[in-house]
């Protein structure tokens, strides 16, 4: 039996992807931009041979600037203590942000069960990450 | 003899190759990344049980865990160099400023412990897809190994060494 057909990954197979899970997305600034409960996501390839799908997080919403440690606090342990996107915190005129980024290496494409495996891992780490952070948050408060 | 020295080597400069009869002994896919890396002129080890793969660098170690699917890789790279406890502020922040700013791979810094004799560490992490083609994953092994080398020439311009460059900040110069 053949090996499954390894396709390139790029904006147009991202957005096939997207329309197929029934996702409403808009292109803005060469990546797909969608936002999924209280998240942003844009889903982008970067790189010097367009070789890294970029799967980036924007929490909707804002922190007080005084949270500034205890929110990179947050981002620290995540990245410790849990595979997936790196989290940090972003400055914004609102206040502070948490943003999500994962990036992996698809160079030489890959067939479509990795693919779909992939995109569905990169929009869970960012839910995941936000579940986690406000977890960490009550917890403190309750403090 | 000890666990230590059962350790199995996977002979790794360029034009060596690797010691087949020792690679036949592991599982397939370790056997895979350790002969790819060697084919670079990496060298290589892993534990007799065949565990993660340990690629020891200048500034770094780097260990290369298969997941259980099969379906990624995922490497950990640890700076040879720390902070200490007092420091792990500047730790955290140098950490999330790289994540900010320059991205590809996360990292953070442990909490200190007794374990690390209360120094502080910085970790970087991230995953390559697995693929059964040699070229396409021999070239995510050298994505990720190039990725974790800027990381920490990065983290040398943004922490320089206080014993090699007495005048940085913490230097005993400064």
């Amino acid at each position: 039996m053949g090996q499954p057909m390894k396709s390139v990954v790029d904006n147009d197979r991202i957005k096939r992807w997207l329309d197929a899970q029934g996702y409403r997305v808009e292109y803005y600034e060469l990546s797909w931009v969608g936002l999924w409960g209280n998240i942003l996501l844009d889903f982008s390839v970067r790189g010097e041979h367009d070789e890294y799908l970029v799967v980036r997080g924007t929490e909707r919403g804002s922190h007080p600037n005084v949270q500034h440690d205890l929110l990179e606090d947050c981002c620290n342990a995540w990245n410790r203590d849990y595979e997936g996107p790196a989290a940090y915190v972003q400055s914004s005129e609102e206040g502070l942000v948490f943003r999500t980024l994962l990036v992996v290496n698809c160079q030489g494409g890959m067939d479509d069960d990795q693919f779909d495996r992939l995109m569905k891992y990169a929009m869970a780490g960012s839910d995941g990450f936000l579940g986690f952070a406000q977890g960490q948050l009550s917890k403190i408060r309750m403090a | 003899m000890s666990d230590t020295a059962a350790d199995v080597e996977g002979q790794g400069t360029a034009g060596m190759g690797v010691d087949e009869q020792l690679l036949q002994g592991l599982p397939t896919p370790v056997a895979r990344i350790m002969r790819l890396l060697a084919q670079r002129g990496i060298p290589s080890y892993v534990n007799a049980t065949g565990g993660p793969v340990l690629v020891p660098l200048v500034d770094c170690g780097i260990m290369f865990v298969m997941s259980r699917s099969l379906d990624s890789i995922s490497f950990r790279s640890l700076w040879s160099r720390g902070f200490s406890s007092a420091r792990y502020r500047d730790a955290v922040n140098v950490c999330a400023e790289w994540n900010r700013s320059v991205g590809y791979l996360k990292t953070y810094a442990t909490e200190p412990s007794l374990e690390q004799n209360q120094a502080v560490r910085i970790v970087g992490v991230g995953q390559i897809m697995c693929d059964e083609r040699d070229e396409v994953l021999g070239q995510r092994l050298d994505d990720s190994i190039y990725l974790i080398q800027n990381l920490y020439a990065w983290m040398n311009d943004q922490c320089p060494d206080p014993i090699r460059i007495p005048n940085a900040p913490y230097g005993r110069g400064a």
